[in-house]
């Protein structure tokens, strides 16, 4: 897999991953006990240590720290930061985890492109069980099923059981759990929510899902969900849930399982003009036939693809050519 | 000394139903609780139709478990308790004069249901229909648990059989503890992978069980044999004893279940478990209920008669069966999730644990090495597959199969395979040596290793190339 070498900027899906999950951070900041520019937030930067820059540009977060293991892509940071408030430290996922131990509010965001489940599992385990009451975590993992087809085993259950051994991983599982991309971003999202569960429960306290997405990147698709650790019985969800009301945000997915996909179709500046002169709007008032090009020979796929648009328009990135 | 509640000069024995609803209750983990009560409903199976084990048919019957913060319930349609048998189903333990059923179940010591009850809550209504009586329900509240004088309940005989020839037991008020798992999903993960780990044989054979609404698929268990003597009169065959011991019929085979692990995975496995792990050790198995899952400890030789148990070991996996409709005589524990360890029977059977288990590590120790690993699995992957029992029931029928009577009696017998060694082992040597991982990763480019290669496969590489120039 090589999803992490690729410039991080470049993708479209993920880029609107990340940019409503650091909108919601900046919703929540009004009503959290502790204001977002007070939370530590952790992430694996990359060279460009994109993340780290957007949330000092936008929300003014100051305690910014990336984890790095590749001793070249630490310099590399080193030499980019574009903020002296970012602090970039060499050290593993793993090592990263052990060392944990945080006062302070943190947002953590385990960014996965391999297919190790079985440690990134654990890894989740143990972060979240150092992780307090308002603290956040967002976990990508690769839920690519087409990665279990390689190799001589005919079974791809087997494949993806050895890869994710996992005490709570459900010997229930059937073929048809691994093999369709919804189905399989479900399973590992499952097993997520068990051990979440599991680590949790103990405390009264609980993970409670902000936003759970499923997109292509780099041709794997991928699994994001992001929550918050809750006690049992704080009223702090109702809270948020009217407060985002109010203003109409339409990104909240707090039910397990309920993964939305980011799938916005790949259109020119122009075309994008055309539809952008309709918006904002409600995806089942789209009139194809209105439209002065034709998104897909399909009718079914051209809605659909119409839908992902207006539905992400807002985090769309814009890509232009620039010739230096 | 005066004390007034010595009376007539006796000391107080009688039990108080705190012992049994407190303190009998530490003894048993949450998850066997519940499998002590789908154990129950499997022994209601054997009772309705009164048959050798071998032949009950599971097809038809089923069990549905059902749990969240503050209710559980288990419905079966497995026969019902007839009304009869009120007087000691619901006895703390088995009275003297309980008559015997002389079937395969594996209640034996009347405190199960009951425990399993405590276990989870505090009020329990009891429903059951049995085919030839009338229905009745029992509830088990408050005012009965806090009086210790009182150990009769009333039966209410049901005026409309709403189970028919079943029993729904429903629990409420939850114990706190309880509650909390019972809204965790990590538990009802553990529970479900639990149930497939004890029941999958029986649930192949037809039995149903839902839990929370998700239907529980078996997973299959499989043994690996060659058919053919090689030309040296060697194959990789399991070892296998059967026998009949003081009335318990006792089938034992250990093998290989897949391929030997190479070297990489070998490696791998000292960073993660792996998946596979889980098939490796020894399963027991009492009137068809497994009760020892897969076990890698002292009980089963490893680390005492043997090595201890370490991935080289992964493909290894032995099975055994004990029968008997003289259900006490199984070597079980009350929990029905271990082994009586102090049970001759069970004593007499580790022998033939170790002596199997002996034959195959010492395959493993012989056929180390990249080569000989491949050499084996070559053989392996060829091998049939076919599940413990069938592969019993193979070597008890195939010609030419040598069986020996164990210390020449007639009642148990067993089958040593001759195992294929490898050619020359006394002419190989092994060479090992510490160099820095950057220095490795430096020499594997050189040799234009794949990505992903093990250290000791950059060493036979390294010393192959050596090799190589040498000769020329």
């Amino acid at each position: 897999m090589s999803g992490c070498s690729l410039p991080y900027h470049l993708r479209t899906n993920k880029a609107i991953d990340r940019k409503i999950f650091f909108d919601i951070l900046g919703h929540l900041s009004s009503f959290l006990p502790n204001k977002i520019q007070k939370y530590k937030y952790f992430s694996m930067g990359g060279p460009m240590l994109e993340d780290h820059h957007l949330l000092h540009h936008e929300l003014g977060m100051t305690k910014l720290y990336s984890i790095e293991r590749d001793e070249a892509a630490l310099s590399r940071q080193q030499y980019n930061k574009p903020f002296g408030c970012i602090s970039c430290t060499g050290s593993s996922t793993r090592e990263f985890i052990n060392n944990f131990n945080e006062n302070d509010p943190v947002i953590v965001w385990l960014d996965y492109t391999d297919t190790k489940w079985s440690a990134q599992f654990s890894e989740c385990a143990d972060l979240l069980n150092n992780f307090k009451e308002f603290d956040i975590l967002k976990v990508t993992f690769n839920a690519n099923p087409e990665v279990l087809k390689k190799g001589t085993e005919k079974s791809q259950l087997s494949v993806f059981k050895n890869k994710a051994n996992h005490p709570l991983l459900s010997e229930n599982l059937i073929e048809n759990d691994v093999q369709t991309m919804r189905g399989f971003a479900k399973t590992i999202l499952d097993v997520f929510k068990s051990i979440s569960e599991d680590v949790l429960s103990g405390d009264g306290l609980f993970f409670y899902p902000l936003i759970q997405f499923r997109y292509i990147d780099n041709r794997h698709q991928m699994l994001t969900v992001a929550g918050m650790v809750l006690s049992e019985d704080d009223p702090f969800p109702e809270k948020m849930l009217h407060n985002l009301q109010l203003i109409q945000w339409p990104y909240l997915y707090t039910k397990w399982g309920d993964i939305q996909e980011i799938n916005v179709p790949d259109l020119t500046l122009k075309e994008r003009q055309v539809l952008n002169q309709l918006l904002p709007m409600d995806p089942s008032d789209i009139q194809l036939d209105e439209l002065p090009f034709k998104f897909h020979k399909n009718d079914e796929r051209a809605t659909k693809m119409v839908e992902n648009y207006v539905k992400y328009y807002r985090y769309i990135p814009n890509f232009q050519r620039v010739v230096t | 000394m005066t004390n007034t509640n010595i009376q007539n000069e006796q000391a107080n024995f009688s039990p108080t139903k705190r012992f049994f609803v407190d303190m009998l209750t530490r003894d048993i983990d949450l998850e066997d609780a519940i499998l002590d009560l789908l154990d129950n409903c499997l022994d209601g199976v054997a009772r309705s139709q009164n048959k050798d084990p071998e032949e009950i048919n599971y097809k038809g019957y089923s069990v549905e478990i059902n749990f969240d913060s503050k209710s559980f319930s288990i419905t079966d349609n497995c026969g019902g308790i007839p009304i009869a048998s009120a007087d000691y189903a619901f006895r703390m333990g088995r009275p003297e004069n309980a008559p015997v059923d002389n079937l395969a179940t594996v209640g034996v010591y009347g405190i199960g249901m009951k425990r399993s009850v405590f276990k989870i809550g505090r009020h329990c209504e009891i429903t059951t229909h049995h085919a030839k009586d009338d229905g009745f329900s029992i509830i088990i509240d408050d005012d009965w648990l806090e009086s210790d004088n009182d150990w009769f309940i009333p039966l209410q005989k049901s005026m409309v059989n709403e189970r028919q020839n079943g029993t729904n037991i429903a629990i409420s008020k939850i114990q706190p503890a309880v509650s909390a798992k019972f809204k965790n999903s990590g538990f009802q993960t553990t529970l479900i992978n639990k149930i497939i780990y004890a029941y999958s044989y029986i649930i192949s054979r037809g039995f149903e069980v839902q839990v929370n609404g998700q239907l529980i698929n078996p997973v299959p268990v499989n043994m690996r044999y060659e058919n053919d003597i090689d030309n040296n009169g060697k194959a990789i065959q399991p070892y296998i004893y059967t026998g009949t011991v003081d009335g318990v019929d006792v089938k034992l085979i250990v093998g290989f279940y897949s391929p030997l692990p190479t070297e990489r995975e070998e490696e791998e496995e000292k960073q993660h478990s792996r998946y596979d792990t889980k098939n490796a050790g020894w399963t027991i198995v009492c009137n068809d209920r497994i009760v020892v899952y897969k076990d890698k400890s002292e009980l089963t030789g490893w680390g005492n008669e043997f090595a201890r148990y370490h991935t080289q070991f992964i493909a290894i996996s032995g099975i055994v069966y004990f029968k008997s409709k003289e259900p006490e005589k199984l070597p079980i524990t009350t929990t029905k999730r271990g082994v009586d360890v102090t049970s001759p029977l069970f004593l007499k059977v580790r022998k033939h644990i170790i002596e199997g288990t002996k034959l195959f590590i010492e395959y493993t120790n012989k056929w180390k090495g990249e080569e000989l690993i491949r050499c084996s699995n070559q053989r392996l992957e060829k091998s049939s597959l076919a599940s413990p029992l069938d592969v019993i029931k193979h070597f008890e029928k195939a010609a030419g199969t040598k069986w020996t009577n164990v210390r020449n009696r007639a009642s148990e017998r067993k089958f040593k395979p001759t195992l294929p060694l490898p050619k020359n082992t006394a002419l190989r040597k092994s060479i090992s040596f510490v160099r820095s991982s950057e220095d490795v990763e430096l020499v594997a480019e050189f040799l234009n290793m794949e990505e992903g290669s093990t250290f000791n496969q950059v060493g036979e590489a390294c010393f192959d190339y050596v090799y190589g120039e040498a000769k020329k």
